[in-house]
């Protein structure tokens, strides 16, 4: 059965959130088959009663898990559960990705943001793989389909260089 | 009371076969011990009389082991003596040789010292002759040459005097000629050196203009790279996580509208 169901991509925007997700989803599913004695109760309810405790990203997380339904827990069983992981691991793989260079760490909201919005104007199921540079501040720069791009502050002041010489010529006088 | 007869002769039975066997085995003993006794003398005989026997051929073949040495020993001196004598006539036979040969040698080498010398003084009376035959010829060609040089000499002193003179005129007439032209010239070139100076400086002051133009457009480049990189570390410092993301939002649009997405 397919693991990156729509519920999984629906929450989830970037690479490093899907595999952060399916560790959270294996040490659940370690407690839940080989320490617990009775399995009553819902499994989205039992991740997020399990992480209640947890820091606020890592709740965070759990309940997104949580969110993704029966039809993606219900597929791990004692059995399974190692390779499943696998497989959801290899999966992300395969996913489309834009590899996006922005000047800092973004919070889940503004990932989730740039997120939608690549998914609506770029590619459905495109899968972002952030990483932190900060000689891209003013904009980011961008890695897709093997051509990279540069659209940070260098790019739009090169692009009204002119703007901005004649500015600077207009102090001379 | 059959089985208890049977069981009582049984038994009388086996004990007279085992006091027969007992009987049997002692007169075995007693009759080994007389065999002996009889036996011992004959066997003490043989054993002396081979004894006797092997001392007698061991004797015998030392004897003639001693025999055969002392033959072999007067054998070896013999040979020895024999070549010794040997060795000896040919050291000598060896030694008369070579003092024959010596002396031969001597005698060649005397010979030919005597030749030696003999050519060697003709050769030197024959060389002294030829050198002083030579000599004289030499004195004779010198005295002809000298006397050729000192007419060389003479004319060529002549001819000297004579060059310097038409160069003395030459390099008047040169002079004179180059300080008219001079003089020519240099009331008409003035005013085309004034002319050409002032091209050169125009063009100069027109270069110069042009470089001044061309290093303050470097500059405002620079200018504008410097003011791009501060912008961008005043950027990094000022903007909030959501105003980066507006950014990065605005960055992507930009992206999809010139088509690099």
């Amino acid at each position: 059965m397919e693991l990156l169901t729509p519920d999984v991509l629906k929450n989830t925007f970037s690479a490093s959130d899907l595999y952060r997700r399916a560790d959270i989803l294996q040490r659940f599913f370690e407690h839940f088959f080989f320490e617990l004695s009775s399995h009553t109760g819902e499994r989205c309810d039992l991740i997020r009663a399990y992480y209640r405790d947890s820091d606020g990203e890592t709740l965070g997380h759990a309940v997104a898990v949580a969110a993704w339904g029966a039809g993606v827990l219900d597929q791990f069983t004692a059995e399974n559960l190692y390779e499943r992981i696998r497989e959801f691991k290899h999966a992300v793989q395969s996913l489309p990705k834009l590899t996006l260079y922005v000047p800092v760490h973004f919070p889940a909201a503004q990932i989730e943001r740039i997120g939608r919005w690549c998914r609506t104007e770029i590619q459905p199921d495109v899968i972002l793989d952030l990483r932190i540079d900060s000689g891209t501040v003013g904009g980011c720069a961008f890695a897709y389909h093997n051509a990279f791009h540069d659209v940070s502050f260098t790019y739009f002041s090169n692009k009204e260089r002119k703007t901005l010489v004649d500015l600077v010529h207009s102090y001379d006088g | 009371m059959l089985t208890s007869l049977s069981t009582e002769t049984f038994a009388a039975i086996s004990i007279g076969l085992v006091i027969g066997l007992i009987v049997l085995l002692v007169l075995q003993i007693i009759t080994g011990l007389r065999v002996q006794r009889l036996t011992y003398p004959i066997y003490e005989f043989a054993r002396s009389q081979s004894q006797a026997e092997a001392d007698r051929i061991v004797n015998a073949a030392r004897e003639e082991a001693r025999r055969m040495l002392v033959e072999a020993q007067s054998t070896v001196e013999s040979l020895v003596g024999k070549q010794r004598e040997d060795i000896e006539a040919r050291a000598q036979a060896y030694q008369k040789a070579l003092e024959d040969l010596s002396n031969a040698a001597q005698h060649a080498m005397s010979e030919n010292t005597e030749k030696a010398r003999t050519i060697q003084a003709e050769a030197v009376q024959k060389i002294a002759h030829d050198i002083e035959a030579q000599g004289q010829d030499l004195r004779a060609r010198t005295e002809v040459m000298g006397q050729q040089l000192e007419a060389f000499l003479k004319q060529s002193q002549t001819q000297t005097a004579d060059i310097h003179r038409a160069l003395d005129e030459k390099s008047r007439e040169i002079t004179d000629g180059l300080k008219r032209t001079f003089d020519d010239v240099s009331a008409t070139g003035k005013k085309a050196i004034d002319e050409r100076i002032n091209a050169l400086l125009q063009a100069a002051e027109t270069e110069v203009n042009t470089y001044r133009d061309a290093r303050k457009r470097m500059v405002d480049e620079h200018m504008a790279d410097l003011v791009t990189e501060t912008s961008k570390v005043v950027l990094g410092k000022a903007l909030a996580p959501d105003e980066h993301a507006d950014l990065v939002e605005r960055a992507l649009k930009e992206a999809r509208s010139t088509g690099m997405i």
